[in-house]
This record gives C-alpha cells, sequence and structure tokens, in this order.
C-alpha cells in the first residue's frame, strides 16, 4: 500500500469522524464540524485521485465513506432490550400498517407504469441523439442517459401519484412527441 | 426556502418506494446475491478447476503454438482467435473462439476445457436471470432502472436523512432495528448503489437503444451504429497467407504505449485477406475497459480503435464495464465489491421485511419471501454441489428453489422455515466444502481454491451457531417478522 494511499484513507477516516461528531455535537457547533467533515472528504478524493485517477477516486471514496460510516453505525449502535411478546401479531413501526389489498395494487401499479415510462422515454431519447450536438458517439450516450434518466423520474412520478391520470397522459404526450421528433430528425 | 419535502410528498414516496420495491424484491434479491459473488467470477472458475495448471507468465512461443493448435484443433477457422494472457486473477493462458475455449499448457499444447458449470450458472443467473439472453438482459436493464427509482424515492421517503445518519438501534422486538439497518445501508451506500444501479440498467438496455438508433437513423444498420460508438473494424490490405508475428507485435506495443498492460492478442480473420492482429490492454488510472492496438500480421503497428482516446461519450460508454465489475485494482477492490454488493443484498432483503413486519396479518408472503431469502442461497449451494458432481447446476437450482418455496408454503411458519432453511444452507456449504476436497484433495490447486473453501466453511459454521443461538432465543420469544 503507498503512502499517498494511506494519507487518502486517514482523510477518508478523519472526515467520517468529523462528520460524526457533528451529527452529535449541539446545534451551534454542528455547521463547522459538518463544514470540516465536508472538506476533509475532499482532500480525501484530492489524494485518491493523486493515487489512482480521478476515474477510480470516485469509486475507492465512495465505496471507503460507506464502509467507514457502517463500521461507525455498528460501533456506536444501540441495543435495544429483548422482551417478550405474548402474541403473534406484526410488530408495530412508526408507520401506518398498509390496507388490505393495497399491496396487489400496488405491485400491478409499478409493472404496468414501470415499462410504459421506459417506452415513452425511449422514443425522446432517440430523437436527442439525432438533435443533440457533438459526435455520433456523445449523441447516443447521451441521448441514453436521457432515457434512463427520464424513465427513472417518470416511473416515480407514477409510483408515487395518487391518480394515474396526470402521468399517464403525460406519458401518451411524451411518447407522441417523441416519436414526432424521430419522424422529423430522421 | 424549505428544501423539506412535504408529509404528503413522503407518504407518497414511501408508498412508491414499498410499490417498486415489492414488485421487483425477488428478483432484486437474486440479482444483488448473484452480482456480490459474481464479482469473484474468476476465482470460482479457478475454484471448479483447481488442478489446472497457472503461470502468470507466457513466451511468444507458446503463444505462436496455441495459435496454431486451436486452428488446427477447430472444424470451422472462426472470425477471430482470442489468446487470453494469464493475469493475476487468472494467471491461466486461454486460446477461444466463439464457444471453444481450451486452457494453454507451457509448450502451448491445448490442455483442457473450461469447465466451470457453476460459475456459469452465477453468470447466467446475473446477467439475464438464465431467462433466453436477449429478453433476460433487458429484463435486467429494466431491474436497474427500477433500482434507481427505488433510490431516489428512498430518497425522499427519507425526511429524517441527518438525523438519523449515525442511528442504529439494533436489537429488541420489532422492525426498528431492521428499519435503522435498511436505512443506513441504503443512506451511506447510496453513490455505489447508484453507481452500479445505472451502470446495470446501461449494460442490460444500450443493445435496445443501439437497435432504435439503427432503426431509425442507419436504416436497420447495427453495425454502423456499433462502428459510431465504439470505432469501425479495421480494414487491413494483407494477403491471406502471411505469418503473424505475435512477438513483434508486443513489442511493438510496448514502444507505442509503454503503460499498456496487453489483456489479450486477437487473431482477426486468420487465413483470409485482410488479416490482422490486435492487442487489447487496459491503461494505468483509466476505467475504460481497455484500448485495442491494431498491428498487421507482420507487427507492424497500424494505430488504436480511440476507446480510450476518442470522444467523450465513447469513453464512457467503455468505462461502464469495469465500474460495474469492480475488476480494477486487482483482490482488494473485489473484495470491497463484494462487500457493498452483500451490503446491498442486505437492503433488498432488510426493505421487504419491512414491509412485510408492517402489514397487520400475515400471509403466504412472508412465507414465501423466507424462502426467497435463505432458499436463493440453499439453491446455489446446492447447484454448486451437483456441479461438483458433474451434473448439470440448473436443475439442483431450480428444485432446490422450488423445494424452499413449496416447504414454506406447507410449514406456514415464518420461524421454522427460515431456521430450516439457515440449517439447510449451512449444511449445504459443509458439503459443497467436503466435495470439494473429496474431488480434488486439500490444498492441491490455487490458494484463491482454499481461500474459498475456508469462506465457506466459515459462513456454513457462522450459519449453524446462528441457527442454534436463534433455535435458544425463539424458544424464549417465539415470534419474529422477518426473513
Amino acid at each position: 500500500m503507498s503512502a499517498l494511499l494511506l494519507v487518502a484513507l486517514g482523510l477518508n477516516v478523519a472526515a467520517v469522524l468529523v462528520l460524526y461528531r457533528a451529527w452529535r455535537a449541539g446545534r451551534r457547533a454542528r455547521p463547522a464540524l459538518a463544514a470540516g467533515g465536508w472538506a476533509l472528504l475532499a482532500l480525501a478524493f484530492a489524494a485518491f485521485a493523486a493515487e489512482g485517477g480521478p476515474e477510480f477516486a470516485v469509486v475507492y471514496l465512495a465505496i471507503a465513506t460507506a464502509l467507514l460510516a457502517w463500521g461507525l453505525v455498528g460501533w456506536t449502535s444501540e441495543p435495544r432490550p429483548q422482551r417478550l411478546r405474548p402474541t403473534r401479531t406484526a410488530p408495530a413501526t412508526a408507520e401506518a400498517p398498509p390496507a388490505p389489498g393495497r399491496t396487489g395494487r400496488l405491485i400491478a401499479r409499478v409493472l404496468l407504469v414501470g415499462p410504459l415510462a421506459g417506452l415513452a422515454w425511449m422514443p425522446l431519447g432517440l430523437a436527442l441523439t439525432g438533435l443533440l450536438p457533438g459526435t455520433p458517439a456523445d449523441r447516443l450516450v447521451l441521448g441514453f442517459f436521457a432515457v434512463l434518466v427520464g424513465w427513472t423520474l417518470m416511473s416515480l412520478w407514477f409510483a408515487t401519484s395518487a391518480r394515474l391520470a396526470a402521468p399517464a397522459l403525460a406519458c401518451a404526450g411524451l411518447a407522441a412527441a417523441g416519436t414526432a421528433l424521430v419522424w422529423v430528425v430522421a | 426556502m424549505n428544501l423539506r419535502p412535504s408529509r404528503a410528498l413522503v407518504r407518497r414516496a414511501l408508498s412508491a418506494h414499498s410499490g417498486v420495491g415489492l414488485a421487483i424484491g425477488a428478483l432484486m434479491y437474486l440479482l444483488c446475491l448473484t452480482g456480490a459473488l459474481v464479482v469473484f467470477f474468476e476465482e470460482f472458475e479457478r475454484w471448479e478447476q483447481p488442478a489446472v495448471a497457472e503461470d502468470a507468465s507466457y513466451s511468444i512461443a507458446q503463444l505462436d503454438a496455441a495459435a496454431a493448435n486451436f486452428l488446427a484443433a477447430v472444424p470451422q477457422v472462426p472470425e477471430t482467435v482470442y489468446l487470453v494472457l494469464p493475469s493475476e486473477s487468472m494467471p491461466r493462458l486461454h486460446v477461444a473462439a466463439g464457444d471453444a475455449e481450451w486452457f494453454v499448457a507451457a509448450d502451448g499444447r491445448l490442455a483442457g476445457t473450461l469447465a466451470a458449470a457453476w460459475t456459469g450458472l452465477l453468470q447466467a443467473l446475473h446477467v439475464h436471470l438464465h431467462l433466453p439472453y436477449v429478453p433476460g438482459l433487458i429484463l435486467v436493464g429494466v431491474l436497474g432502472v427500477m433500482l434507481c427509482s427505488l433510490i431516489v424515492s428512498g430518497l425522499l421517503a427519507h425526511p429524517a436523512l441527518i438525523r438519523d445518519a449515525f442511528r442504529w438501534r439494533r436489537g429488541g422486538q420489532g422492525a426498528l432495528g431492521e428499519v435503522d439497518l435498511h436505512n443506513r445501508l441504503s443512506v451511506w451506500g447510496l453513490p455505489f448503489h447508484l453507481m452500479i444501479a445505472v451502470t446495470g440498467a446501461f449494460l442490460g438496455l444500450v443493445s435496445v437503444f443501439y437497435a432504435g438508433a439503427a432503426y431509425v437513423y442507419e436504416a436497420g444498420d447495427r453495425e454502423a451504429v456499433l462502428a459510431q460508438m465504439y470505432g469501425a473494424d479495421a480494414r487491413v490490405a494483407s494477403p491471406a497467407d502471411a505469418p503473424f508475428d505475435i512477438g513483434r507485435a508486443l513489442d511493438n506495443l510496448a514502444e507505442v504505449a509503454p503503460a499498456a498492460e496487453p489483456m489479450y492478442v486477437a487473431l482477426q480473420q486468420p487465413g483470409q485477406p485482410g488479416q490482422h492482429l490486435e492487442i487489447a490492454a487496459s491503461l494505468p488510472q483509466r476505467l475504460v475497459y481497455s484500448e485495442i492496438y491494431r498491428f498487421s500480421p507482420a507487427g507492424d503497428y497500424l494505430g488504436d480503435q480511440a476507446l480510450a482516446s476518442g470522444p467523450v461519450g465513447r469513453q464512457l460508454a467503455y468505462s461502464v464495464y469495469r465500474l460495474h465489475f469492480g475488476h480494477f485494482a486487482g483482490m482488494p477492490v473485489k473484495l470491497l465489491y463484494g462487500l457493498m454488493g452483500l451490503a446491498l443484498t442486505v437492503v433488498s432483503a432488510s426493505g421487504v421485511n419491512i414491509y412485510l413486519a408492517k402489514r397487520r396479518r400475515r400471509g403466504l408472503a412472508n412465507d414465501l419471501w423466507v424462502a426467497v431469502v435463505w432458499g436463493g442461497p440453499l439453491a446455489l449451494a446446492l447447484a454448486a454441489l451437483a456441479a461438483l458432481a458433474g451434473l448439470p447446476p440448473l436443475p439442483a437450482f431450480l428444485a432446490t428453489g422450488l423445494a424452499a418455496a413449496l416447504g414454506a408454503a406447507l410449514v406456514r411458519d415464518v420461524d421454522r422455515t427460515r431456521r430450516g432453511l439457515q440449517l439447510a444452507l449451512g449444511a449445504g456449504l459443509l458439503a459443497v466444502v467436503a466435495a470439494h476436497a473429496l474431488r480434488f484433495g486439500l490444498g492441491a490447486g490455487p490458494a484463491v481454491a482454499d481461500a474459498i473453501n475456508l469462506t465457506l466453511l466459515s459462513a456454513a459454521l457462522t450459519l449453524l451457531a446462528l441457527s442454534a443461538r436463534r433455535l435458544r432465543r425463539d424458544r424464549l420469544s417465539p415470534v419474529t417478522a422477518g426473513a
């Protein structure tokens, strides 16, 4: 292990510890500590980048930060006492339990609207590929990432809407607009 | 400006998070579990064939002889012959074309074929869920998009993100400990898990997009789109009978790209006019899978495919592979990817556990979910046992999965089912280690095979110990909720 990697890991450890201190601190000390934690994370990224290049540094930072934070979460976890429960009822949580039949409806909605959202975005992504500036490779990648982002957000909108009408209409409109654009561009 | 999401949005986001999670929970769990394992596919291949000789070095004479022997052995001369060079993670020179793949002995003889049926099952499950390839791959890509959606909805559904950043109230009764664990693993793992989700969606769905682009812009010519994306195939004016000088090509590569580390040599169109050599090599500090350097049959350098230096879009698209597979910087990064993958597997399982725990009643879903969570690894273990016995692993995998589900549906007792499956998994893993030792002997193969056996043994003993402890605990407190 190189000295630079050790420095990067040390900075990462320090960053997570300072963020933990910020989380534990009172309201007055929290902003300064949090800023310090983020600054140390930035320094850790710079050290990882100097060691393995900026492309790998993002991955190293993401993994190291997660593992360090999980370690700290486990280390400082609060054990709760075991106690016997007399009945075979399911345990309670803060949220209200789902109504009977809701599970099936939720699943059906996702299975229906997930693919629909993708189908709506695909023509638009293809149209963008023809319209965007840059080399063909850049345009293909941008068009495809637009599909992925749009699909994710559209399916989320579908899933969070109380009524399906608005997102369904938007979906149909998007598909129609995308297809028309593709026809014009091609 | 108040950035805190409204109560209604949080409630709807939680509902969406539950809906997506429940709809894809079982498949997502299987994908995460196999993904965490498949990071080590090279190590598993070596474990399945520990008797194959290993050598991190190779000679030009060995490559020449391997290519000649391979071309003499195959019934029809293939379009491309790949000489895959030994590496740290796979120190076995092998030669391949299409489905044919042989290991190469030190003198260039073909020394046995690849026979890693269980690793193949693991890869097929992760890449296309063992469905027909194209629809399976697309389905996995869609699951990648759904995972992105889960991550975003989870973020929106968690207004106490900062307040609970380091909190885990573990143990005790109820789902609170599991909720905390689910949220802490999700929040801190978010950047990595989002990266895996996006790259997984990319790998699964990009071929559909290319097909669409080909239909719209290139009159259905998919090759034209691929050429725009990854660079066109080389056109070389060379006679059909010119011999390949692999040694000269490697020497020339060392001159034009001294930092490049060759991964494989491809003999393109051997024995045909236009035949030429390509050498794929990884580059230091670059995520792109490789650069491809082209040479005439005589080994003269012709140029590269500009995978690492071409348009940004091309570099980005070609970087997705290493980013998703974790195949860079050797074993430490593989281990980290494996850990992060296991964390995502726990997140998948605990998410459904939490939902089931919130329901007032227990139904068949509770039982079947336990069968998925513990029956899945058991099915993989028994598939490995079948493969070690020389049987096809897929029937063993499917039969075990089905038996676990049927057993859970018949027993209708979550705790008993879980305990039974955990015990069976522990015993199954022990059996796998024993079968491997019986078939290949102890310590006979590479160190990595022993390391895998030790890991399996530790996992088996841990599971058996946990099962015993849980049995004692459940006698005191008979109710738990999740899988």
